[in-house]
């Protein structure tokens, strides 16, 4: 039993061990509460000490105590033991506190495995390609720990230790990437509830003025778009990302209403024809439509983006009653879908249900009486022009969509002709909102434009709302891809047409056309204001053009990161596979993978075997001999049949007098070297004679 | 091949302790005999041995399963969570157990083991085995020992060769061949177990354990050469002479060595009228063990004091003499009385030996290997 307490985990895997603590831990910290990371450096520092024999490890009782005040401690914070959060949190403190207990061989490959472990969690909350890569440092460290526990406690080489490391995972690679293609991705075994992620930026389903403004001063990405075939992208004036539709204005904020669009009743899973789509409803996938596939950063939200009239084959995906797309889940990782959407779109053109018409009429019983009188000009103006009869103010049938079209028209004009200005140096606003914008204010943002818009029509008893998404996006020229950014947030309107359905008004566009022609920052550049809150973002500097290639490259390495490794998922396993191999099954595949991996072990031993053999056959005398022979046969003095080292040696002296020291000095340590081969100070010998026939 | 159990003593620690009783336990022996047998025929012993296929075996360690338990969970995470990361980790850690099966296999193979010099040692005491290893490359952390027990580790780093001593304790006398030993390694990363049971063609006396008791025979003066005066005798000094091979190293003259770097030997002149013998019926009654261990101990004794004896055993008599190897002839005589020839050298045959014992004498020592002091 003496024997066992004795155990010291050796010096070389401690220090391997304890940086990869570090810097498993790192990535950790910013979601980690502050007191776990100081029990984690204390931790440390003990461990340290324990092996400088200064302190002893904690006896049982500190032991007990300290592991169950930290899961008191984890379950007060976080208010659970399981989920992703708390469970590395857990996770974390464990490998802390393992490293505490190491009392046998068994207790210290535990603090390694739980390493591995702590690595593995943080892709549960950053997936991007840098922090892989990072992560595959730590992993480097881990396994070099590990090493250490297996080498002799007198090794004290740690690089040596760090390069057996990285060779054994080196040849790891090429095997894990083949299990990773091969190994049959099967849906997930038991259902799980995550926990609530953290806040993330990105659209809110609430506009108040001014939320969108913020937004626009990220440059975080949202999500890409890979059309397919890659050169059908469309204009710049097309691109409007529908993600939220707000028909429920209170006076001050627009919200989604009472109605709950993403329940069931209001949502269509399943790739087939929604009821409420009349027969005749353009979803055709004919040649006028666009396809394509979108890789949207996590949103903790369940929206997903598209264009108008979109839907979606895939499983995890519907479509609302207010034609937007939806994810079965909230989407907490970066997630991929294919989208149809058609060029020319006409929805609910037919026949507007009367409780959505409720909805897209709702105005507050009361507020913003000039808006109201504005409205009520407007429309007796259009109708003027147009000279039709009823007034329909009052009225809530009728068709009669040229007054409806020429009223538009004068809303839009109002924009176009009024000085508006287009910022993101908002003024304050409060008590009659829409009033104070349209009429003394008269800047804004995209948002406050659309809401007036919204506002407008409906005072005129237009069914109006707001689509609330993303508008434009930057084609990266080296995948063919859209990327679209949260800055290139937005917000328009949309008015249900008598023969046309939901017609799409942007009365930003009005207001600053390059907005939506060529992105925010032409919109902003006078002000400049476009990301003025964050002066290092490489988006800010547009104009060089080398920055721009770099971003646009590294961009490109994301894009193809998420696309082929984190969206690699079953349904792009069966698509691969089809491709390459045609149909296989289940038994196929294992068949494949099996003899794959099999190949892969085989060739690496082969390959051992030859090297092996290869040094066996040349010990490093014997090379750097072979290497002088040749250097000095070079030089017209070849070395003679039988000739011994020390007389070709002689030769060389007699032939090449200036070098004659050199060639003594390799006399005596070749002598040296092959025949006392058991001097302690061989490798160093070695290296001289490699240094001197090198210099020659 | 010859068979193991040739009446020698192949002494190993675990089988000493070993206590047969009980169906079940011969059971186990027999299913021990049989991969003992098995063993054997696989991996024959030799003088020198390199490690390869042939003779490593390989099983992942418990480690290694708890290493694999934890890839399976992380791919069922993965999995559950849909995050091609996580069972990225989970694959790469099966790859990393894949490939450190061909890291720990190669760390062994290509290890050459030579048998090295033993020293002989008395019953109670531990025989010294040691072993030479060389290798054209690295080689790290591969314990070599006995089962059960502290096994000693071996590294080839910087240089291509090593040496090791097996210290074995023995318990019985006669001819103690070097018992199947194991090489083991877990290296690089404790996932797997390569092990290899060696068998170096080696072998050491073991002589009686020497019991201290008077000699109760009066020495009387025996021979032809009885009362003449020796010039041999060890009474006083007499001079010096040329150093010869077979004088007791207790007898050269050191201080002339450092000061003529030339070898020589003490000479006493006495009056020692006598050339003892050390018979066997002096203890006669007592058990055969009882009467080695005594006669060892007189021999010891009488080689100590540079006394001329001479030793008669059943069937075996040493000419009296003295010297080194006139002990090691007579210690060796005393180990194997009773036992089978020895194997001089190589592979014993063990085919058609009666039991008979040999008559050693002094005149013609058979050259005895690992015998050397």
């Amino acid at each position: 039993m003496s024997a066992v307490l004795l155990y010291q985990i050796p010096r070389n895997s401690l220090f391997w061990l304890l940086a990869s603590m570090f810097a498993a831990i790192v990535p950790h910290a910013g979601r980690l509460p502050l007191w776990l990371l100081l029990v984690c450096l204390l931790c440390g520092c003990w461990r340290l000490m324990v092996y400088r024999g200064r302190w002893s490890l904690p006896g049982m009782l500190v032991r007990a105590v300290l592991v169950l005040s930290g899961f008191a401690a984890v379950y007060g914070h976080y208010g659970t033991l399981l989920g992703p959060e708390a469970g590395s949190a857990l996770l974390v403190l464990g490998f802390c506190f393992k490293l505490m207990e190491t009392h046998q061989p068994r207790d210290a490959f535990i603090v390694v495995v739980l390493g591995y472990f702590v690595v593995a969690t943080s892709f549960f909350f950053d997936q991007y390609l840098v922090s892989a890569a990072y992560m595959g440092l730590v992993c480097i460290m881990i396994t070099a720990a590990l090493l250490g526990l297996n080498q002799s406690p007198l090794h004290t080489h740690p690089r040596r230790t760090l390069m057996i490391s990285l060779r054994l995972l080196g040849q790891s690679v090429p095997l894990m990437v083949v299990l990773f293609v091969l190994v049959p991705r099967i849906g997930p075994v038991w259902s799980l509830d995550l926990g609530s992620g953290n806040a993330r930026t990105g659209l809110s389903d609430r506009i108040t003025p001014g939320d969108i403004a913020n937004l626009s001063r990220s440059d975080a990405r949202a999500f890409r778009v890979a059309f397919d075939p890659p050169a059908t992208v469309p204009p710049p004036s097309q691109r409007y990302w529908r993600a939220l539709v707000l028909s429920h204005y209170d006076g001050r904020t627009w919200s989604r209403g009472s109605v709950d669009m993403d329940a069931e009743p209001m949502v269509h899973w399943g790739s087939d024809r929604p009821p409420w789509l009349s027969s005749t409803a353009n979803d055709n996938s004919g040649p006028n439509s666009y396809r394509y596939q979108v890789t949207m950063e996590p949103t903790d939200q369940r929206w997903l983006f598209a264009m108008e009239g979109s839907w979606s084959g895939d499983s995890g995906v519907g479509r609302s009653r207010d034609h937007r797309l939806l994810s079965r889940t909230e989407v907490r990782q970066t997630f991929s879908y294919r989208v149809e959407s058609p060029t020319v779109v006409a929805l609910d053109q037919h026949k507007l249900p009367g409780w959505l018409r409720r909805i897209n009429l709702q105005l507050p019983s009361d507020g913003d009486p000039q808006s109201r009188q504005l409205a009520k000009r407007l429309w007796q103006q259009a109708e003027s022009q147009v000279g039709a009869g009823a007034a329909r103010i009052t009225a809530v049938q009728g068709p009669s969509s040229e007054v409806d079209e020429r009223y538009i028209a004068q809303v839009m004009a109002l924009f176009a002709q009024q000085p508006f200005r287009y910022t993101l140096r908002l003024p304050r606003l409060s008590g009659d909102r829409i009033d104070q914008f349209l009429l003394q204010s008269r800047s804004g943002f995209c948002s406050h434009f659309a809401g007036a818009f919204v506002y407008l029509m409906r005072a005129a008893g237009l069914p109006a709302r707001i689509v609330a998404g993303y508008q434009g996006g930057e084609i990266n020229p080296l995948g063919g891809y859209l990327s679209v950014h949260q800055f290139d947030a937005h917000a328009w309107a949309e008015v249900w047409l008598e023969g046309r359905g939901w017609v799409r008004f942007d009365p930003t566009a009005q207001v600053a056309p390059e907005r939506v022609e060529q992105g925010v920052e032409q919109a902003l550049l006078e002000e400049g204001s476009f990301l003025d809150s964050s002066p290092l973002s490489p988006l800010r500097y547009r104009h060089l053009a080398w920055l721009t290639q770099l971003r646009l490259s590294w961009d490109y390495l994301n894009f193809s990161w998420h696309r082929w490794v984190l969206g690699y998922d079953a349904k792009a396993q069966q698509k691969l596979l089809l491709r390459w191999l045609g149909k296989v099954d289940f038994r196929q595949l294992g068949l494949l993978l099996f003899l794959t991996v099999g190949t892969l072990l085989a060739g690496l031993a082969l390959w051992q075997l030859y090297w092996d053999r290869r040094l066996s056959h040349r010990d490093p005398v014997l090379r750097s001999y072979h290497r002088l022979c040749h250097k000095m046969s070079k030089r017209g003095v070849s070395v003679l049949e039988g000739e011994s080292p020390s007389s070709y040696l002689a030769r060389l002296q007699q032939r090449f007098p200036e070098l004659t020291g050199s060639f003594k000095q390799l006399d005596s340590l070749l002598v040296a070297l092959f025949y006392q081969p058991h001097t302690t100070n061989r490798a160093k010998q070695v290296k001289q004679l490699r240094q001197l026939v090198g210099r020659l | 091949m010859a068979s193991d159990d040739s009446g020698l003593n192949s002494d190993s620690p675990q089988r000493d302790q070993r206590t047969r009783s009980g169906r079940f336990d011969s059971l186990r022996g027999w299913f021990r005999q049989r991969f003992e047998r098995w063993l054997s025929h696989r991996l024959p012993r030799s003088r020198i041995t390199t490690l390869n296929q042939r003779r490593i075996f390989i099983i992942p360690s418990r480690n290694g399963g708890l290493f694999l338990l934890m890839a399976g969970v992380l791919f069922l995470g993965g999995i559950n969570y849909g995050n091609s990361l996580i069972l990225m980790v989970a694959m790469l850690l099966v790859s990393l157990f894949l490939v450190s099966i061909l890291h720990t296999y190669r760390n062994l193979s290509g290890l050459t083991l030579e048998a090295g010099r033993t020293g002989p040692a008395f019953v109670g005491q531990q025989v010294a085995f040691a072993i030479h290893f060389s290798s054209n490359r690295q080689h790290e952390a591969i314990s070599i020992g006995w089962p059960e027990q502290p096994s000693q580790q071996l590294n080839l780093l910087d240089s291509r060769r090593d040496e090791m001593t097996l210290m074995l304790p023995v318990s019985r006398r006669g001819l103690c061949r070097f018992p199947r030993f194991k090489v083991e390694s877990t290296f690089p990363l404790g996932l797997l177990r390569a092990w290899s049971w060696i068998e170096l063609d080696a072998q050491s006396l073991v002589y009686p354990r020497p019991i201290e008791a008077a000699y109760p025979l009066s020495e009387a003066p025996q021979g032809d050469h009885g009362d003449r005066v020796s010039r041999e005798g060890s009474d006083d000094f007499d001079g010096l002479r040329r150093y010869q091979e077979g004088d007791s190293f207790k007898r050269i003259a050191w201080k002339s060595y450092a000061r003529h770097r030339q070898l020589h030997s003490k000479t006493f002149a006495g009056y020692q009228a006598q050339e003892h013998w050390l018979e066997w019926q002096a203890y006669s009654g007592m058990a055969i063990e009882s009467r080695l261990g005594r006669l060892c101990h007189q021999v010891l004794q009488r080689d100590r004091q540079g006394q001329r004896f001479g030793l008669r055993i059943p069937g075996l008599e040493v000419m009296p003499s003295r010297g080194d190897s006139h002990r090691q002839h007579c210690l060796r005589a005393l180990a194997l009385y009773g036992l089978a020839p020895p194997a001089v050298s190589g592979v014993a045959t063990g085919s058609d030996h009666d039991g008979k014992p040999d008559r050693v004498t002094a005149s013609d020592p058979p050259p005895l290997q690992g015998d050397t002091l």
